[in-house]
């Protein structure tokens, strides 16, 4: 047998800086999603004759909505990424408003910085409070969450239904320029979401919380059996997510004096407004910071939502609007489930393909053997 | 035992003997009057055989209690043994721990054979029962294998006779009642029972009057929708459309009836789109490969969207009085009876329930057993849908109108409430049940009248959401997870 | 540490860094402040005829209509595809702006936020509810902004009466629901039914109340509201004319039809002082079909019913409630499982003729109050039942005047405006 040289790889290529190119890849693949919706509300907006942003204001009002899906979607993500569906969310954060704005209400002004403050601070901690309850419940029963979510947002939603003694729109708190104006003003929603993203960094990407959650989300038994504690990590995932719908609900119903109590599982739809930044946030995750891509993610569909509420003249109303975005959810959730199908599926065809280019088709020496 | 053995009669031509029967029957006048007279027979020799049945059991039961004695006895005997043989020891030997463990073991081992020995003694006591008594349903299956014969047919020789006599030879009262499964399978219907007698009591006390057709209204859409569903559910699937899939198609036979004045058009349109419905949710479930669950979430954004679209021309509230009350309440019970029977025979008695059934327990052994996924999966959707279908209709020919956030847009969640409360898991598998939506559907209805009747409506929500936790936590008692579900 | 540290802050960086590029890339054009725009916000309007806030819609537009705008895209329900265009006949000066402001209850409610930010308009003209979704936007972003709606006398409507949150309000009154409670009651003791002179069920008709001030607002509760002592109608005016439907029907017309008529009996009665008798007929029940959750006006409607003419009628009451699963006709139904000799529908029209029709089959008397029911398809049909009673309130030819003069108003202003200019 001769001794053949074994084949060199030859350095005549260019090695690119792979540290820059990953740099950009990932850059470029987190703000491809916001840049794309960006151009589509552009252009919808100029087919209907509008600007995107008719003024600074508008754009701070929307960036006031970004947030509040910002805050929405992590409340709902925190459970939802580790399995656990919760309807319960939409009940907690009403609860968590009302009961607050029940303590509060008389003792402190709603044209204070400290009423408005002790508000804040006061829903989210009646919202960790509730939260925590939801999640012991889930814990000692046991029962999937979806199950128990939904018995737990009637007890919720029933709650709320007795301390105020009735359900529909009720006035929660006295009037309050300062509490009208607040969720508005630029500096406050740029404090909230700089605050929010940097404590949720903290707490989900660098804290032992964080990595605990991300293990038992790919496989609980081997996550248990390395000696993470699932109910550790389970409380604190509902202590998040109540605190954070608590401040939903604050942002949400702070610009007005009343507020609405649903009963009979109405408010379990708070939950379903939400999963297009959920699944596009998770899409983008693999690029960048869990809570960058999410951000962007949120800002991505509300501009889209933003385009979309622009192109009236274009005969687009609320529920074509919705519609598109349904089936936008659709086509994100069969592009993440089916994407390695297909891949694994192109591959399959271009080495069948090879095969038959290579003449090293089985199937044909077989024939041909006969 | 061997005595009562070989009286039994097994044998047609022991019957003939036994019996004393005339065994010539050439023509059919003779086969008549032979199985008269057997019959005849029959009947004297059941009314001896109850009497010597009873002195048998007398007997058996007598010789249990002796059996039972002389197992104490020597249990009595064995453990006295023990203690005289520790008795002799010293004190220094009884107080070292070895002995100690020694006696204990010793004496727990003599306990365990008298408790084996014990069960082995009622075990085979409860085989003899059931024996004994068999006789009688033995006889009579003698009896009509032998008229067939005489008659010239072949007969397996069950009749309802003989099934009574079967059932009442292998009833045991006791081991009924301590059966914790039966128990566990009973307890929803047992509470739905508690629950009417309480608003049957709470009602007398407050002068409330008692309509079962309120119950029936307002309970239909929820129990009708659920029934369809359970197919779905067994299979451990969620479908979170079902309520805006029942108001699109509740939305569409309006709107028929409005333009062509046809019901029965209506109707079948109705369950026609609820078909199509359920078959595109399980086509894209199963092509796409999407968990069901967040596939139905969105299908149900999309049909919201599509209902406000169609009916955007009359600000989504469709009225259309001439529909109100068409059929009553006759119609109703005809259609939630039959639907009912149709999806508990389609259930238990078909290859499809129980496909449903292996795919809710392990869906990867399913389909290693040759079960196609998606066919059964289009199937069950395709059977809620009939039902989604039929809600819309019951709700339109009731109300008139159709309109977002009345008790269809509900329907979606309240049927996995009334599916709990009605005590079949949310993981389907074996344990599913139709009767399980059937009593969960009227549940809430109940529990809703009950405390319209104390005039406490306020705290019905509460109530409801206490009552559902508690009632999942005790259908699931025993089948629950180690580690968080 | 360190390198988290600089983690943290590159991600602090980054938001506020995108935040600007954001609004940067926008290209934020926008308009300046126009006091000469006039935002409409139809709340409840489903293009529907024959409803309460579609007639109010009618009457805004034909304010605009007159003034020479043309409305399209109405007859749905969202607002947004409402469009305005200035025809040739326009007189208003050349900078009015009609907009059209999300009605949608998937609205956040920031819209109206946004739009007051970039229009600054001299009004917000609402259907209803113009305190609870208006108000404290309206001070808050937009505070030379006008606010004009159509409500009840409630105490958080005085309150923005008070602050100047609100400005201008047409208004039902609460006491006039009396006249139909004492005909039911009649109704009930007597097994005959009151008629009107055209020979059909009570249609009791009543103008709207007008108010663009807190002192007009105190003047004008003063004579709805209920004291307990000397109610706005007693029962000892109904008492005179119950029985005789041509007495009734002019003590309607004259006495409770509009403002003038109420205050000349409240006149009447600080100088005849008279007394009420406490009916002596055996005690029935009266059932209320309420809404699920109990708005302001319907509590002032339960607290004249339950507070003042149960007691001098000798009836007791119930509340059945009517949500999203219990249907007006299924409430209906429990009250007549409950032993109601009649029924009193404080709800909306929805399903409220399958109610009478309900109430009728059972021989229980079925009134309607807060709307007054005639000549739509629903008054057709309620006004064959025997039970059927009657209504009192608003008719839709006041709701009309309402929602015209609620606009007109305004359209005056900006063109006196325009005149000064």
């Amino acid at each position: 047998m001769n001794y053949t040289q074994p084949k060199q790889i030859t350095v005549n290529t260019r090695m690119p800086n792979r540290k820059l190119q990953r740099i950009a890849k990932n850059t470029g693949m987190t703000l491809i999603w916001p840049v794309i919706c960006l151009v589509v509300g552009f252009i919808l907006s100029a087919a209907s004759g509008k600007d995107l942003f008719q003024s600074v204001n508008n754009f701070w009002v929307f960036m006031s909505t970004v947030l509040t899906t910002f805050v929405a979607m992590w409340a709902l993500n925190t459970n939802l990424n580790s399995g656990r569906m919760d309807f319960s969310l939409g009940a907690t954060g009403i609860l968590a408003a009302l009961l607050s704005s029940k303590v509060l209400g008389g003792v402190v002004s709603f044209n204070t910085m400290t009423g408005v403050a002790s508000f804040f601070l006061l829903t989210v901690l009646f919202g960790m409070i509730i939260g925590l309850i939801g999640g012991i419940v889930y814990i000692l029963t046991r029962l999937p969450a979806i199950v128990t979510s939904l018995g737990m947002c009637l007890v919720f939603e029933g709650i709320a239904a007795v301390v105020e003694g009735k359900s529909g729109q009720i006035q929660y708190r006295p009037s309050g320029m300062l509490a009208a104006k607040f969720t508005s003003q630029p500096v406050n929603i740029i404090l909230i979401l700089v605050i929010i993203i940097f404590l949720m960094s903290l707490i989900i990407c660098y804290s032992r919380f964080g990595y605990n959650k991300n293990a038992l989300v790919y496989n609980q038994k081997i996550a248990c059996d390395t000696g993470i504690k699932e109910i550790t990590s389970c409380i604190v995932c509902y202590l998040l997510a109540g605190g954070l719908i608590g401040l939903y609900e604050v942002l949400q119903d702070l610009s007005s004096t009343y507020m609405t109590i649903n009963v009979d599982l109405g408010s379990a739809s708070t939950v379903f407004r939400n999963f297009l930044p959920i699944f596009i946030g998770s899409m983008m995750m693999r690029y960048s910071n869990q809570l960058i891509s999410s951000f962007f993610a949120c800002l991505a569909t509300t501009l889209l939502t933003r385009g979309l509420d622009n192109a009236g003249a274009l005969g687009i109303t609320s529920p074509i609007s919705s519609l598109i975005t349904s089936i936008m959810i659709l086509g994100v959730l069969t592009y993440m489930v089916d994407k390695q199908a297909f891949i694994n599926w192109v591959k399959m065809r271009r080495y069948v393909w090879k095969q038959k280019r290579l003449g090293l088709d089985k199937n044909k020496v077989k024939k041909e053997k006969r | 035992m061997e005595n009562v053995l070989n009286n039994i009669i097994t044998d047609i031509d022991l019957a003939d003997a036994y019996l004393g029967a005339d065994t010539a029957c050439a023509d059919a006048v003779g086969a008549e009057n032979f199985s008269a007279k057997l019959k005849q027979l029959h009947k004297e020799k059941n009314v001896r055989l109850s009497a010597e049945i009873s002195e048998q059991l007398k007997e058996r039961k007598a010789r249990l209690k002796r059996d039972a004695e002389e197992l104490d006895a020597q249990l009595a005997s064995s453990l006295k043994a023990i203690e005289e043989k520790y008795s002799a020891l010293s004190v220094e030997e009884r107080a070292d721990k070895q002995r100690q463990k020694e006696y204990k073991d010793e004496v727990s081992g003599v306990k365990t054979v008298h408790l084996r020995s014990m069960r082995k003694l009622n075990n085979d006591y409860d085989q003899d029962v059931v024996t004994i008594k068999s006789q009688q349903a033995l006889l009579c299956q003698a009896k009509n294998k032998r008229i067939a014969q005489a008659k010239g047919r072949k007969s397996d020789g069950q009749s309802l006779a003989t099934v009574y006599y079967g059932v009442k030879a292998t009833f045991n009262p006791k081991k009924t009642l301590k059966n914790k499964n039966l128990w566990k399978s009973l307890t929803p219907l047992l509470v739905l029972v508690a629950l009417f007698v309480a608003y049957v009591i709470t009602c007398s006390i407050t002068g409330y009057n008692m309509n079962i057709d309120n119950i029936i209204i307002s309970g239909i859409y929820v129990a009708i929708v659920a029934v369809g569903a359970v197919f779905i559910y067994s299979q451990g699937a969620f479908d979170m459309s079902l309520g805006n899939a029942t108001l699109v198609c509740a939305a569409v036979g309006i709107m028929t009836y409005a333009s062509t004045g046809n019901i029965f058009l209506s109707f079948v349109l109705c369950v026609f789109l609820g078909i199509v419905l359920g078959v595109v949710n399980a086509i894209l479930a199963n092509c796409l490969r999407l968990p069901v669950m967040v596939m139905t979430l969105t299908m149900q954004s999309v049909l919201s969207a599509v209902y406000a679209n169609i009916t955007a021309d009359k600000g989504g509230y469709i009225e259309v009085t001439a529909m109100r009350g068409i059929g009553g309440m006759a119609v109703k019970w005809v259609i939630l009876i039959a639907f009912i029977v149709f999806c508990v025979v389609l259930f238990n008695y078909t290859k499809i329930g129980r496909r449903n059934k292996m795919i809710g327990a392990n869906a990867t052994c399913a389909r290693f057993s040759g079960i196609s996924l998606m066919k059964a999966g289009i199937i069950s959707f395709a059977v809620s849908g009939i039902g989604l279908g039929l809600c819309g209709f019951l709700y339109i020919t009731q109300m008139g109108s159709v309109n977002t956030g009345t008790a269809l847009t509900s329907v979606g969640l309240n049927v996995i409430i009334a599916i709990n409360l009605g005590g079949m898991p949310t993981s389907g598998g074996p344990k599913s049940r139709i009767a399980a939506a059937i009593i969960g559907g009227f549940f809430c209805t109940i529990l809703d009248e009950m405390f319209a009747a104390m005039g406490l409506d306020i705290y019905r929500y509460l109530a409801k959401g206490i009552i559902f936790l508690i009632a999942v936590c005790l259908t699931s008692l025993g089948d629950r997870p180690k580690r968080l579900a | 540490m360190k390198g988290l540290k600089a983690k943290l802050a590159a991600l602090a960086v980054g938001t506020a860094v995108s935040a600007t590029a954001v609004a940067g890339l926008a290209g934020c054009g926008g308009s300046t402040a126009n006091s000469n725009t006039l935002f409409l916000y139809p709340i409840n309007y489903y293009g529907i005829e024959g409803k309460a806030f579609t007639s109010r819609w009618d009457g805004m537009k034909k304010a605009l209509e007159e003034a020479g705008w043309k409305i399209t895209g109405d007859g749905q329900k969202d607002s947004l595809q409402f469009k305005a265009t200035r025809t040739a006949d326009c007189t208003m000066p050349e900078d009015t702006q009609i907009v059209f402001v999300n009605n949608q209850t998937w609205d956040t409610n920031l819209a109206l936020t946004d739009k007051l930010l970039e229009y600054q308009p001299l009004a917000v003209i609402s259907t209803c509810n113009g305190v609870e979704f208006c108000s404290e936007r309206i001070a808050a972003n937009s505070p030379d902004t006008q606010n004009v709606t159509y409500a009840s006398f409630t105490s958080n409507y005085k309150t923005a009466f008070e602050n100047g949150t609100l400005n201008y309000m047409a208004s039902k009154y609460t006491s006039g629901l009396a006249p139909i409670v004492g005909a039911m009651y009649h109704a009930v003791t007597t097994g005959n039914r009151m008629l009107g002179t055209d020979g059909k069920a009570l249609h009791c008709s009543q103008d709207y109340w007008t108010i663009d001030s807190y002192e007009k607002y105190c003047e004008m509760e003063a004579y709805d509201i209920y004291t307990g002592d000397m109610p706005t109608i007693m029962k000892a005016d109904l008492d005179a004319v119950l029985g005789d439907n041509a007495k009734f029907e002019e003590f309607i017309n004259t006495y409770t039809k509009t403002f003038e008529g109420v205050k000349s009996l409240v006149d009447k009665h600080n100088a005849e002082k008279p007394k009420d008798t406490v009916a002596t007929t055996e005690k029935f029940k009266v059932g209320l079909l309420v809404p699920n959750s109990i708005n302001d006006s319907v509590q002032l409607y339960i607290n004249l019913v339950e507070g003042y003419l149960a007691k001098v009628y000798n009836f007791e009451t119930q509340k059945y409630s009517v949500s999203g699963t219990v249907s007006q006709d299924a409430a209906a139904r429990q009250a007549i499982a409950g032993n109601c000799k009649a029924l009193i529908s404080m709800q909306d029209d929805t399903d409220r003729a399958a109610a009478c029709s309900v109430a009728d089959k059972s021989g229980v008397w079925f009134s309607v109050i807060g709307t007054c029911i005639y000549g739509t398809e629903e008054w057709n049909e309620m006004s064959s039942y025997d039970h059927y009673v009657g209504s009192i309130g608003t008719s839709l030819d006041s709701e009309v005047k309402a929602g015209y003069d609620m606009v007109k108003k305004y359209i005056d202003i900006i063109n006196e405006r325009g005149a000064q200019n």
